[in-house]
This record gives C-alpha cells, sequence and structure tokens, in this order.
C-alpha cells in the first residue's frame, strides 16, 4: 500500500514523505466513516494509527511535565503551528504556538525556507516561564515524536485548531493518545464553581446543577492537569492512570 | 454522514493562506488547508495549498463560507448521498 502511494506520487512529480501519506490515509479513513463505510474505515484508521505509532505520534503532558523536558532538551525553539496554520488559517507571524527540541532547529536557522516562520531560539528558563503562560491561557501541552522515539516538538493544543485532538474525539483517529494521569475528583472539596469546566479542551466535565459538584468523565480526561491548576478548592488531582484498573489500558 | 456537498473552486481560490477566511469563519471548523506539493529543503509556497472540506460531516449548512469567501469560490449544495 505504502508502495503503491509512493509510485504514484512519483509520477505526480512530487517527493513522497510519509506524514502526507498518513494524512491521505486518515482523509479516506474520514471519508469511508461519513458514508457509513464501517470495514473501510476501521481498516484505514487501523493502519493510521500504525504508522503513528511507528513515525509520529502525540502525547499529552501535564506542565511539570513538559518543564522537565525543557531542562534537559537542547536547543529549544519555539516554531509556527502547523495545526493552526491549516485548520484555522493562522499566518506566520501570530502563529508561535509550537516549540522545537534538537539539533534540528539549527537546519531551520540556517535554512529559514525550510520551515515556515523560522525558528526562534529559547533558554530554558524563557521556555519555562512561556509554558507557564501558555498554561494559563489555557492550552493543553503535547509531545509529538519524529521517528519514534525521538521527541521533536512540543505543542500546545486546543480544540478544533489541533487536528490531533480534532481526529481523535470526532472521527476516533488516534495519532495523539492519553496523558500518564487522569483527574479525580474530591466531593467533599468541590463547592461547584465551574471554574474547571472551561478549561477541558475533551469536554470532560460538567456541573451536576442539582448536586452543585463537578463531574469528571475519566474516560474523556486525557490528563493534562489544565482544570486542577484552576481549582482553587484543591478539588482536582492527577493520579497515575495505570493506578486504576479500568483505566490502565485506556489511551 | 454526509448531508452537503462542499466543492472548492481552485482556480478562484488563488491565495488560501493568505486568505484563509473559509477556515477562520466556520463554526465548526470544517476546513482544512493542505500543501498539494511536497518539496525538499524547502515549504510548500501559500499559492500551492489547497482548501478542503475535511471535516464535512460536521457542516451545518449555514452558509457562512459560500457567502463571506470573497473570491466565490465555495459552494455548498445538499448531499444526494445518504
Ligand atoms: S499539535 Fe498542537 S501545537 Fe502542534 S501543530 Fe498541532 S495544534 Fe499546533
Ligand atoms: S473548579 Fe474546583 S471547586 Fe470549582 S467546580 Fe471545578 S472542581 Fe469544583
Ligand atoms: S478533565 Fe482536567 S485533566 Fe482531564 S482532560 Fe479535562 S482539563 Fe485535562
Ligand atoms: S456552510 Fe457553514 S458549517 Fe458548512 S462549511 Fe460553510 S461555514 Fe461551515
Ligand atoms: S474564503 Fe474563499 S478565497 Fe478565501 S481561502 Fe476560503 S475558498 Fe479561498
Amino acid at each position: 500500500m505504502f508502495r503503491l502511494r509512493k509510485e504514484e506520487m512519483k509520477k505526480e512529480g512530487v517527493v513522497p514523505d510519509i506524514q502526507t501519506m498518513a494524512e491521505d490515509i486518515i482523509e479516506q479513513a474520514i471519508r469511508a466513516r461519513d458514508l457509513g463505510d464501517t470495514k473501510k474505515y476501521m481498516e484505514l484508521k487501523t493502519q493510521a494509527e500504525k504508522m503513528a505509532q511507528n513515525v509520529h505520534f502525540g502525547q499529552v503532558v501535564t506542565l511539570e511535565q513538559v518543564k522537565k523536558i525543557m531542562d534537559i532538551a537542547y536547543p529549544i525553539a519555539r516554531l509556527s503551528c502547523v495545526c493552526r496554520r491549516r485548520s484555522r488559517g493562522f499566518k506566520d507571524d501570530e502563529n508561535f504556538f509550537c516549540m522545537g527540541i534538537g539539533v534540528g532547529m539549527y537546519k531551520w536557522e540556517r535554512w529559514p525556507e525550510s520551515y515556515r516562520g523560522g525558528v526562534h531560539f529559547m533558554t530554558p528558563e524563557e521556555a519555562k516561564a512561556w509554558l507557564e503562560q501558555v498554561n494559563e491561557a489555557g492550552l493543553v501541552h503535547t509531545f509529538w515524536v519524529f521517528g519514534t522515539p525521538y521527541i521533536g516538538g512540543i505543542c500546545n493544543c486546543e480544540y478544533p485548531a489541533c487536528i490531533g485532538i480534532r481526529n481523535r474525539l470526532d472521527y476516533g483517529i488516534s495519532m495523539l493518545v492519553k496523558g500518564e494521569y487522569v483527574a479525580l475528583l474530591d466531593r467533599d472539596m468541590c463547592t461547584g464553581c465551574g471554574l474547571c469546566v472551561e478549561r477541558c479542551q475533551f469536554r470532560a466535565i460538567n456541573i451536576e446543577r442539582t448536586m452543585l459538584k463537578a463531574q469528571i468523565n475519566p474516560f474523556r480526561c486525557f490528563g493534562c492537569g489544565l482544570c486542577e491548576k484552576k481549582c482553587k478548592h484543591n478539588a482536582i488531582k492527577l493520579v497515575e492512570r495505570e493506578s486504576l484498573a479500568g483505566l490502565a489500558q485506556e489511551w | 454522514m454526509v448531508r452537503f456537498e462542499i466543492s472548492i473552486d481552485h482556480s478562484r481560490c488563488s491565495d488560501p493562506l493568505g486568505c484563509g477566511i473559509c477556515l477562520k469563519i466556520c463554526p465548526t471548523a470544517v476546513f482544512v488547508a493542505r500543501p498539494s506539493q511536497m518539496f525538499k529543503f524547502r515549504e510548500t509556497p501559500g499559492a500551492l495549498y489547497r482548501i478542503k472540506p475535511l471535516y464535512a460531516s460536521m457542516c451545518t449548512g449555514c452558509m457562512e463560507c459560500a457567502v463571506k469567501c470573497p473570491a466565490g469560490a465555495v459552494r455548498v449544495e445538499r448531499s444526494n448521498v445518504r
């Protein structure tokens, strides 16, 4: 299948690119699903997810986790966000929501025509301060591997602009997997104030109006920790996904 | 489900990344712009991106895109496919 597609692309005179191939398969999967062809959708979805696992997938991480990555990664640069460009038409200069790490950044610095908008280098301290702002603004941190297992991108995502979140929530295609944690509610502490609700990009929280308590759906929760950061009453805590038998396999 | 067939006249939409109005205004973010070609060692120029109604199954038929597209390049029609 990949070889076929490669041949096809050679004929069209374009550079075959594994990322583009995965996007084509996802596009076909979405179309098959729209047309009610469940069998074809499942085949294509499985194929796309396998490709992602081998080459390019993402995972949700908390602010603390992403700050740790800043301490060990070098160099760190801000980059324009591919998803926002493609799904919401952000111009390069207003689109610096992504981060790249590793020596590849020098290549993009040297040849700015090889990455839209170029790169803006940051020190680990600048990077951590910026990530805190981004978290405050309500964006979900994710990391992405480029050629498993090399982490090449740190992303700050939201629905529906993030194509990874979009494809997963609306079309069931997992290029983005859930984080190591899951949010649990302490009902005694919760006042039902609702501050956490708008923090969730995954529609996992609502307020039960008659009880005035938050309700977190643990199967929808991706463990990003954004809700926990805004709760003034310490009613939300993150626990390891694998500590709960019913969630351990839910990635 | 396919409720609407959405088509883009690419000859009218000459600079999708420069314009991007349909991408920004669609309430359910139906559209994406994808490069129609990839090159080695350089990015695809904006003019070679193509608008695609990738998430057409979420179209409500509000017609915002068809009305607001400055080039008149977007058509939204009821679909015969079920
Ligand atoms: S994963 Fe997030 S930050 Fe990265 S390109 Fe997509 S939306 Fe942008
Ligand atoms: S922010 Fe905290 S106290 Fe308020 S509803 Fe959410 S969990 Fe409850
Ligand atoms: S419930 Fe909280 S931790 Fe879970 S995905 Fe939503 S905001 Fe993130
Ligand atoms: S008709 Fe409305 S919902 Fe449908 S694609 Fe256009 S703007 Fe989006
Ligand atoms: S609004 Fe029209 S001209 Fe502008 S990007 Fe969309 S299709 Fe192209």
